[in-house]
C-alpha cells in the first residue's frame, strides 16, 4: 500500500512512464496502472491508482468472480473467468481500473517493490510502513456515470482541499503580503 | 518505428482538411526532430518572401525521436515559421505536456497553413483530427481557452496549446501556452496562429511509444538521472528554477535595471528567487518525465500560479525599475493569460521609459500614462493598450524596432533588440560569450542558441582542454568565446532537436555529443554515429543560415545594439566593460566559413 503526499507530487509522471515500461516494455499513459490528473488552474497534481479500498467493489460486484486479492494485498485478475465486462471499472469509484485490450488493467503492486516508488524522486509517493487500514470509498449512481478520467479528477479535486486550505491558511497566518484580500 | 512515430501531419485550415505523410528516414538522420526538423522543412516548403501572416505562411510543431520516453527533460516542442516580428526565421520552444502527448496522439510534426475563414480549434486523437468550433473562444485568454475545452471533450487529461487576445489581435509578438504556463513566446508564432484563426491544438493519444533497445535505454536514461540528481545545482534550481539568477546576475553586475543603465542594484534581494520562494512558493511542479522539478507554484491568495521564470521575473522587476515582487506575479499571470512574450513586452516598456527619461519621447507620446521607471498602473496599462491595440499600444504591438523607427528622434538607438528581436535580461558587457550568441543567433538577440554558460564556471582547465583557450571560462574575456560559442551552439541545437531541456542538457552539462548519439541509436535504431552528427548540428545551422540570408538578413546585422559596444558599465563586478563584438564575430565567421 501507498502514502500520497499530494503537496510533493509534481505532476512529471515519471510514475506512469515507469509503470507502462515495467509491465509493457513501451511508454504509454494507456497501458499505466498510475494515472496523474494535473488540475493545472488550481495548481494541484497526483497520482491516482488502486488503493484497494475497503470496500473493494469491482471484487464484490464482479459476475464471473475473476478479480481476488493476492499475495501483496493487490486486485488481481484471473483472465480465464474475465470475459472484459466493464463491470469492475463502472464500479471504481476512482477510477483505477480500466478494461485495456480486454482485460481490466489496475495496480499489482509489482511484487511489493514498485516502479513508481522507484522513480518517484520528490517522495509524493511512498510504501506505507505502517500498513494503514484500508481507506474507505464512496460511491453512488452519479459517480458510476462517470469516466475513469472524470473519477479520477473528481477524487483528486475532493481529496486537494485540504492542501489548498493549508496555502490559504498559510497566507492569512504570516501576512506576508498586506495587501492582498484572500478570496475564496 | 521507433522513437519517432515516422509521420508528419498536415493541416490545410482553408480546406478544413488533413492528411498524413511519412518522413523518410534520410530526413530524420539528417535533421534528428525537434528544432532541427522543423528549420530543414521550413527551409525546404517556405516559398521565399512569404509574408509570414498570410494563408501560404507554414506554421510548424515539432518533437523528438524521444519526447515520451524515460529519458529525462526530454519533452520539449519547438515551434518554428518566418516571425511575423523580425521577417526571418522565428521559433519558440516549450516543455511541459503537449510534446509528449502529440507523440502519443501520432506525430513527429504538425506543419499548418492556410487560413481558415472562422474561429476554430484542431482535436487530435490516435492520428485523426476534428476541426471544431472555436467562435465561442474569440476573445478568451489563455486559462479559460484551456478549461473550456477540457470539459467541451469532457477529458481533463487532454494536452491544449492555446492562444490568447494578444495573438488574436495580431500583436507581432504573441506567444502559444500549453498546460497554461509552458510558453513558446519568442518571435511571435502565436500570432501566425492567430491569423490563421486557430485557436488551440488538443491532443489525446493513447498510441504507445517504443524503443529499439529497451534494456540499454532505460540504463542511459537511469544514469542521466543519477547525473542530474547528484549535480550540484540541482537543489537550488528546484528551489528557485531560473528565478536564481536574479541575486547571481546582480552580484556580477550584469542585472538589467532600468532598461541596462545599470547591472546592479539595490533592491534585488527583494524581488530574487530566494524571497519569491520563501514568501510565495508552495509546491513544485514539471516537465513530463522530469527529475528535476525546476518550475514553482505560487500562491499569494490574490494570485496563483506556475512560474515565473528568470526572465518575465527580471523583466516585471529591475528591467524596469519596478521594486514590488507581488505585482511582477500579477504582471506574470496577465501576460500568460492574454499571451506575449514578456521579454519583448518589458524591452517596449523599458524602452518607453528611458526615451521619456532622457527627454527624447514624451509621456503624450504613449497617451499620457505615467512612464516613469516602476511606475506599476503605467505598466499594467501600458501592457493591456498593446494587447488590444488600443492608442499607442497599436504602435508598441509591433516591437521596439518598428516602434521606435516610428517615433525617431534617435529612441531607435535605445531600442535594445539584434535582427528586430528584443534583447533578453542578460547584460552581455559583462558576460561576452552571451554577447556573441545574441549577435549570431539565427532568431535574433537570445541566448539560448548557444548559452555559453561555459563561461561563468571559472574552469580554466576544462577550457583549455575543450577551447582551445582558458579565457573561455573567464565571462569577461572575449578570446576563445568563438570556439565556445561553435561548440555549445550545436549542443544546444541538438538539445532542441532531440528535444531535451537545456538547462538540464546544457547549462549542467550533462549532454554531450557521444551520449546524444547513443541515447538516439538505442532509442531509434537508426545510425546516429558522433561524429556525423556533429556535423548534421553545424549542417542545420547552416540551413538556417541560407534561410535568413534567404530572407534578406545582412551579415552586418550580426552585431549587437549599440549600448553595449560605446557605453561602459558603471557599477558593479563587470563595470568598466564594453563588448568588442566585431572581433568575436569576425573570429566566428572564420570558424564557420560564412562570408561577410
Amino acid at each position: 500500500m501507498f502514502i500520497l503526499d499530494l503537496k510533493l507530487c509534481t505532476g512529471c509522471r515519471r510514475c506512469e512512464v515507469a509503470c507502462s515500461f515495467y509491465h509493457f516494455k513501451l511508454f504509454s499513459r494507456k497501458y499505466s496502472r498510475i494515472k496523474v490528473v494535473k488540475i493545472e488552474e488550481i495548481g494541484i497534481d497526483a497520482p491516482v491508482f488502486c488503493i484497494q479500498c475497503k470496500e473493494k467493489y469491482c471484487l464484490n460486484n464482479c459476475p464471473q468472480k475473476a478479480l481476488y486479492t493476492g499475495d501483496y494485498g493487490e486486485i488481481t485478475v484471473d483472465v480465464k473467468k474475465c470475459n472484459g465486462c466493464n463491470l469492475c471499472s463502472l464500479y471504481c469509484p476512482i477510477g483505477a481500473i480500466e478494461i485495456i485490450d480486454g482485460y481490466p488493467i489496475l495496480c499489482d503492486l509489482c511484487q511489493g517493490n514498485p516502479e513508481c516508488i522507484k522513480v518517484c524522486n520528490t517522495g509524493a509517493l511512498k510504501i506505507d510502513e505502517n500498513k494503514k487500514k484500508a481507506v474507505s470509498l464512496h460511491l453512488n449512481k452519479f459517480i458510476m456515470k462517470k469516466s475513469p478520467e472524470e473519477k479520477r479528477y473528481n477524487y483528486i479535486k475532493k481529496i486537494s482541499k485540504e492542501l489548498r486550505n493549508k496555502w490559504k491558511n498559510r497566507i492569512m497566518k504570516e501576512n506576508l503580503c498586506s495587501d492582498i484580500q484572500v478570496n475564496d | 518505428m521507433f522513437g519517432y512515430t515516422g509521420k508528419r501531419l498536415i493541416i490545410d485550415l482553408t480546406e478544413h482538411t488533413y492528411k498524413v505523410e511519412n518522413i523518410e528516414e534520410s530526413l530524420l538522420l539528417s535533421s534528428i526532430g525537434g528544432r532541427g526538423l522543423n528549420s530543414v522543412t521550413l527551409f525546404n516548403r517556405l516559398k521565399p518572401q512569404t509574408e509570414p501572416l498570410s494563408p501560404e505562411s507554414i506554421l510548424l510543431f515539432g518533437i523528438g525521436p524521444l519526447t515520451g520516453t524515460c529519458l529525462p527533460a526530454s519533452a520539449r516542442f519547438t515551434v518554428s515559421g518566418k516571425s511575423p516580428l523580425t521577417g526571418i526565421l522565428g521559433d519558440g520552444n516549450a516543455g511541459g505536456h503537449w510534446a509528449s502527448e502529440l507523440k502519443f496522439a501520432g506525430f513527429d510534426q504538425i506543419s499548418i497553413s492556410g487560413k481558415s475563414n472562422k474561429w476554430i480549434y484542431l482535436f487530435i486523437f490516435n492520428g485523426k483530427v476534428e476541426f471544431r468550433n472555436a467562435e465561442y473562444l474569440k476573445g478568451k485568454d489563455i486559462f479559460e481557452t484551456t478549461t473550456l475545452i477540457r470539459k467541451e471533450l469532457k477529458d481533463n487529461s487532454i494536452q491544449i496549446s492555446a492562444i490568447g487576445p494578444a495573438s488574436e489581435n495580431l500583436v507581432k509578438f504573441g506567444s502559444i501556452s500549453c498546460n497554461l504556463t509552458r510558453i513558446a513566446a519568442r518571435t511571435g508564432m502565436g500570432t501566425i496562429m492567430g491569423s490563421k484563426k486557430l485557436k488551440a491544438i488538443a491532443l489525446k493519444g493513447d498510441i504507445p511509444v517504443k524503443i529499439k533497445h529497451p534494456d540499454k535505454f532505460l540504463k542511459l536514461s537511469q544514469l542521466l538521472d543519477k547525473k542530474i540528481e547528484s549535480h550540484p545545482e540541482f537543489g537550488r534550481r528546484k528551489k528557485m528554477g531560473t528565478t536564481m539568477l536574479i541575486s547571481q546576475l546582480n552580484k556580477i553586475g550584469i542585472l538589467p535595471t532600468n532598461h541596462f543603465q545599470n547591472g546592479i542594484n539595490d533592491y534585488s534581494d527583494k524581488i530574487s528567487g530566494e524571497t519569491l520562494s520563501e514568501k510565495f512558493n508552495v509546491k513544485n511542479k514539471a516537465c513530463f518525465n522530469c527529475n528535476l522539478p525546476c518550475s514553482r507554484y505560487f500562491f499569494t491568495g490574490e494570485v496563483e500560479g506556475e512560474g515565473p521564470e528568470y526572465e518575465t521575473l527580471c523583466g516585471f522587476t529591475s528591467r524596469i525599475g519596478q521594486k514590488d515582487l507581488h505585482f511582477a506575479l500579477k504582471m506574470n499571470d496577465y501576460v500568460n493569460r492574454m499571451g506575449l512574450d514578456s521579454i519583448t513586452l518589458t524591452e517596449i516598456i523599458g524602452w518607453a521609459m528611458e526615451c521619456i527619461q532622457k527627454g527624447i519621447l514624451s509621456f503624450s507620446d504613449f497617451d499620457n500614462l505615467n512612464l516613469v521607471w516602476g511606475n506599476k498602473k503605467a505598466i499594467f496599462e501600458l501592457t493591456r493598450k498593446i494587447v488590444y491595440r488600443e492608442g499607442v499600444g497599436d504602435i508598441l504591438a509591433e516591437g521596439v524596432k518598428k516602434a521606435s523607427e516610428y517615433f525617431g528622434k534617435d529612441s531607435e538607438k535605445l531600442a535594445l533588440h539584434v535582427k528586430g528581436l528584443e534583447i533578453i535580461c542578460g547584460d552581455p558587457r559583462g558576460i561576452k560569450g552571451y554577447g556573441l550568441t545574441y549577435a549570431i543567433s539565427s532568431r535574433g538577440a537570445d541566448h539560448l542558441r548557444a548559452e555559453p554558460f561555459f563561461e561563468l564556471t571559472c574552469n580554466k582547465k576544462e577550457a583549455k582542454k575543450r577551447f582551445g583557450y582558458e579565457e573561455a571560462a573567464d565571462r569577461l574575456e572575449e578570446t576563445g568565446k568563438p570556439e565556445l560559442v561553435n561548440y555549445t551552439e550545436k549542443i544546444a541545437l541538438l538539445c532542441d532537436s532531440i528535444t531535451m531541456c537545456k538547462n538540464i542538457g546544457l547549462c549542467m552539462d550533462i549532454l554531450d555529443i557521444q551520449t546524444c548519439a547513443e541515447l538516439l541509436n538505442y532509442g531509434t535504431g537508426l545510425n546516429f554515429n558522433p561524429s556525423k552528427l556533429y556535423e548534421t548540428a553545424e549542417h542545420i545551422i547552416n540551413i538556417e543560415r541560407e534561410f535568413n540570408l534567404r530572407e534578406g538578413l545582412k551579415p552586418e546585422e550580426d552585431t549587437l545594439p549599440e549600448r553595449f559596444i560605446k557605453e561602459p558599465l558603471k557599477n558593479g563586478k563587470s563595470a568598466g566593460h564594453t563588448v568588442n563584438i566585431k572581433k568575436m564575430v569576425d573570429r566566428y565567421y572564420e570558424i564557420k566559413g560564412w562570408k561577410k
